[in-house]
C-alpha cells in the first residue's frame, strides 16, 4: 500500500518501451511472489502435519506449544504480507496499463538518478 | 501412557517409545523448515529487488514494503524453527536416554528382586531342613482323602481372593511386572543357587546369557516331567480342504486362525497359485490343552519348549503340515498365529528355512525370539494380556529392531465384571486387527504390503485344515 501522506510527483510520462519493461518486471515479480506463497503454504502444511498428531505430554509441552504458536504466527504473517504484495503487484500493473501519466512514489524518485539502479536512492 | 478403547499404540518393540520417535520427526521437520524459511526470505528479498533495481519499474514497486516485511518475518520464522528444532531434539534425546536408563534400572531392579527372591527361597529351604521329617509325615498325611478335602476347603478363600482380584492381575502394570520378572527368571534361579549378585548378572541374560530365559524355560520343561520333554511322534490328518481367496486385510487373516480346543484342527495352510511360484499362508491356533501328557501337540509342554527354543511337538506338527501342503524350504510363506500358534510361527520364521514375508502374532510370547530383518514382523499385544509378557522383555538392539508392536487396552474400567483372561481371547484380537486395518501409521505399511502381495491379482487358492495328535507308545 502506498502511504497517502507521502508526497507524489505527477506528470511523468513513460515511453512505450519503459512501460513494457516495467510491465514485464511486475509480471515477473508477481509470478515469483505467487510461487513463494505456494512454497510457504506447503511448508505450513508440512509443519501442521508433523505436529497435529503429536501425543507428547509433559511439563515442557506447554513451552513447545507456545513457541510453535510463535512460529506458525510468523509464517502466517509472512504469508499475509505476500498476499498483500500480490495485490500491490496487480494494482501497479493495472495502473501502468490504464494511464500514461502516473503518480510516482515520492521521496525515492530523483530525476538525476535516471539510468541508475533504483536501489541507489536508498544509499 | 496406556492406550485405551479403540486407540492403538504402535512401537518398535524395544525401549524407545513412539512419543520419542514423534519428537525426532518433529525436530527433523523443524530443521528442514528453518532452512526453507531462510531460502524463502532470500527469495522474498530478491523478488523485491526486481522493481527496486529497475529505473522503469521502481515507481511501481508498490509490493516492495510487503515483500520486505515478509522477508523479515521469514527470517524470524527460520530462527524460531531452528531454536525449536534444537530444543525438541535435545528433549527427545533426553527422553530416549531416560527411557533406556529406566529400562536398564527396571531390569536391574527386577533382576535384583528376582535374585533376592531366589535367595529367600534358598534360605527358607535350608532353614526348613530340620523340619524335613515333619514335612514328610505331613506329606503322607496329606495323601489321605479327608485331609485333601480339608485342604481344598481351606484353600478356597485363597482361590476366591485370586478370582476376586482378577482385574488387578490383568492390569497393564501387573503385566509389565510379569514381563520384568519373567526376564529375571535367570536371576531368581541364580539367587536360589546362592551365587553372588555380580556373578549372577554376568551369567544371566544381561551378561553372557549362559543362564537366560530360554534355559530357565528348558529347566521348567525338565521339571514338568518326561512327557513334556520327550519327543513324541506326530500323526497328521487332513480335516478339510476348500477353495479360498487370499486374505484382503489383517482382520480377514486373523479370522482364518483355527479355533483352539481339544480335538479341533490346529493348523490351516492356504496355497495360492499364480506368479512364478505358489505362495502360502499358514495359520496356527493357540494352546489346546494345559497338560503335558495328553494327545494335543499344542499343549503346555510345547509352550515351555517354544520359549526354551526346543523342537516343541506343536513346532514339529506345523512343519509336518507345511510339508504335507507342499511347502518346501525357500518357498514364500506368511505366518499368522494366536498365542502358542504365534510362538510356533515365530520359531518357523526365525529358522530361516522359508522365505517368510510376514509374521503376524496375536498375544504371543515372542519378545525374545530373534526374527530376521527380512521378515515383516507385527506383534499385536493387548495391554492386559499376560501371555505376551511371559515371553519376557523384547530383545534390544539389532535383533529386535524390526519388530513392530501394536498395543491396545481392551478393558473398560467402567465394566469391572469380565471373564478372567479375556484380554487373551482371539475375539478381542480380531477387533484389534480391524482397528489396525484402519490405521494409517506408516510402521504398519510393511506388513500390510506383505498381505497385499499375498492377495494380489485376486489369486484363488486352496485352504486345508490339519489336525495333529501325539502318538503315545
Amino acid at each position: 500500500m502506498i502511504d497517502p501522506t507521502i508526497a507524489a510527483v505527477s506528470g511523468t510520462t513513460l515511453s512505450d518501451v519503459s512501460r513494457a519493461r516495467a510491465l514485464d518486471l511486475l509480471d515477473e515479480q508477481s509470478r515469483r511472489t505467487r510461487a513463494l506463497a505456494d512454497d510457504l503454504a506447503d511448508g505450513q502444511r508440512r509443519l501442521h502435519h508433523a505436529t497435529d498428531t503429536l501425543t507428547w505430554r509433559s511439563a515442557s509441552r506447554y513451552e513447545f506449544d507456545r513457541r510453535m504458536a510463535d512460529l506458525t504466527s510468523a509464517l502466517a504473517r509472512s504469508a499475509g504480507a505476500l498476499r498483500i504484495a500480490l495485490d500491490e503487484c496487480d494494482r501497479a500493473r493495472e495502473l501502468l496499463r490504464a494511464d500514461t501519466t502516473i503518480e510516482r512514489r515520492g521521496g525515492g524518485w530523483e530525476k538525476d538518478l535516471v539510468g541508475y539502479p533504483a536501489g541507489a536512492r536508498y544509499r | 501412557m496406556t492406550p485405551t478403547a479403540d486407540t492403538l499404540d504402535v512401537s518398535g518393540g524395544a525401549s524407545t517409545s513412539v512419543e520419542t520417535d514423534e519428537l525426532f520427526l518433529v525436530a527433523a521437520t523443524l530443521t528442514t523448515l528453518a532452512a526453507d524459511a531462510r531460502d524463502w526470505a532470500h527469495r522474498a528479498a530478491m523478488t523485491r529487488c526486481i522493481t527496486e533495481w529497475s529505473a522503469d519499474a521502481a515507481p511501481f514497486g508498490f509490493a516492495e514494503p510487503d515483500l520486505t516485511r515478509s522477508a523479515a518475518m521469514l527470517q524470524d520464522a527460520a530462527a524460531l524453527a531452528e531454536s525449536l528444532s534444537s530444543r525438541v531434539e535435545t528433549a527427545a534425546t533426553a527422553y530416549a536416554a531416560v527411557e533406556q536408563k529406566g529400562a536398564d534400572v527396571s531390569g536391574l531392579v527386577a533382576a535384583l528382586g528376582g535374585f533376592l527372591t531366589g535367595g529367600l527361597i534358598r534360605n527358607i529351604f535350608i532353614g526348613a531342613l530340620p523340619l524335613l521329617p515333619s514335612a514328610a509325615v505331613a506329606a503322607l498325611v496329606a495323601q489321605h482323602p479327608e485331609v485333601r478335602r480339608l485342604a481344598a476347603v481351606a484353600g478356597q478363600p485363597l482361590l476366591s481372593a485370586l478370582t476376586g482380584n482378577a482385574a488387578l492381575l490383568e492390569s497393564p502394570a501387573f503385566v509389565s511386572l510379569v514381563r520384568a520378572l519373567v526376564s529375571s527368571a535367570d536371576d531368581i534361579a541364580l539367587g536360589v543357587a546362592g551365587i553372588d549378585p555380580p556373578v549372577a548378572r554376568l551369567l544371566g541374560d544381561d551378561g553372557a546369557g549362559i543362564v537366560g530365559l530360554s534355559s530357565m524355560a528348558g529347566a521348567l520343561l525338565l521339571l514338568a516331567g518326561r512327557n513334556a520333554y520327550t519327543a513324541t511322534p506326530i500323526t497328521l490328518s487332513t480335516a478339510e480342504s476348500t477353495p479360498v481367496t487370499a486374505p484382503r486385510s489383517l482382520a480377514d487373516a486373523a479370522s482364518r486362525i483355527p479355533e483352539s480346543g481339544p480335538g479341533r484342527p490346529q493348523i490351516r495352510v492356504e496355497r495360492f497359485e499364480g506368479g512364478a511360484r505358489p505362495s502360502y499362508a499358514v495359520y496356527l491356533a493357540g494352546t489346546s490343552e494345559f497338560s503335558t501328557d495328553g494327545a494335543e501337540p499344542f499343549d503346555m509342554g510345547s509352550n515351555l519348549a517354544g520359549i526354551a527354543g526346543d523342537d516343541a511337538a506343536a513346532y514339529r506338527a506345523t512343519l509336518d503340515a507345511m510339508d504335507e501342503a507342499g511347502i518346501r524350504p525357500g518357498d514364500s510363506v506368511t505366518l499368522v498365529g494366536h498365542s502358542q500358534g504365534g510362538l510356533v510361527a515365530a520359531r518357523v520364521a526365525a529358522s530361516g528355512a522359508y522365505d517368510t514375508d510376514a509374521l503376524i502374532t496375536f498375544g504371543s510370547p515372542t519378545g525374545q525370539i530373534p526374527i530376521p530383518d527380512s521378515v515383516a514382523h507385527l506383534a499385536v499385544e493387548h495391554a492386559e494380556d499376560l501371555t505376551p509378557a511371559l515371553g519376557g522383555a523384547p530383545i534390544e538392539g539389532d535383533d529386535g529392531r524390526d519388530r513392530v508392536v501394536v498395543t491396545r487396552s481392551i478393558h473398560d474400567p467402567a465394566v469391572p465384571e469380565r471373564p478372567f483372561g479375556s484380554a487373551h481371547f482371539m475375539a478381542g484380537y480380531a477387533d484389534t486387527a480391524a482397528l489396525i486395518d484402519g490405521s494409517d501409521d506408516p510402521r504398519l505399511d510393511r506388513v500390510k504390503a506383505a498381505l497385499d502381495t499375498l492377495g494380489e491379482a485376486e489369486r484363488g487358492g486352496t485352504s486345508t485344515l490339519y489336525r495333529a495328535v501325539k502318538r503315545r507308545g
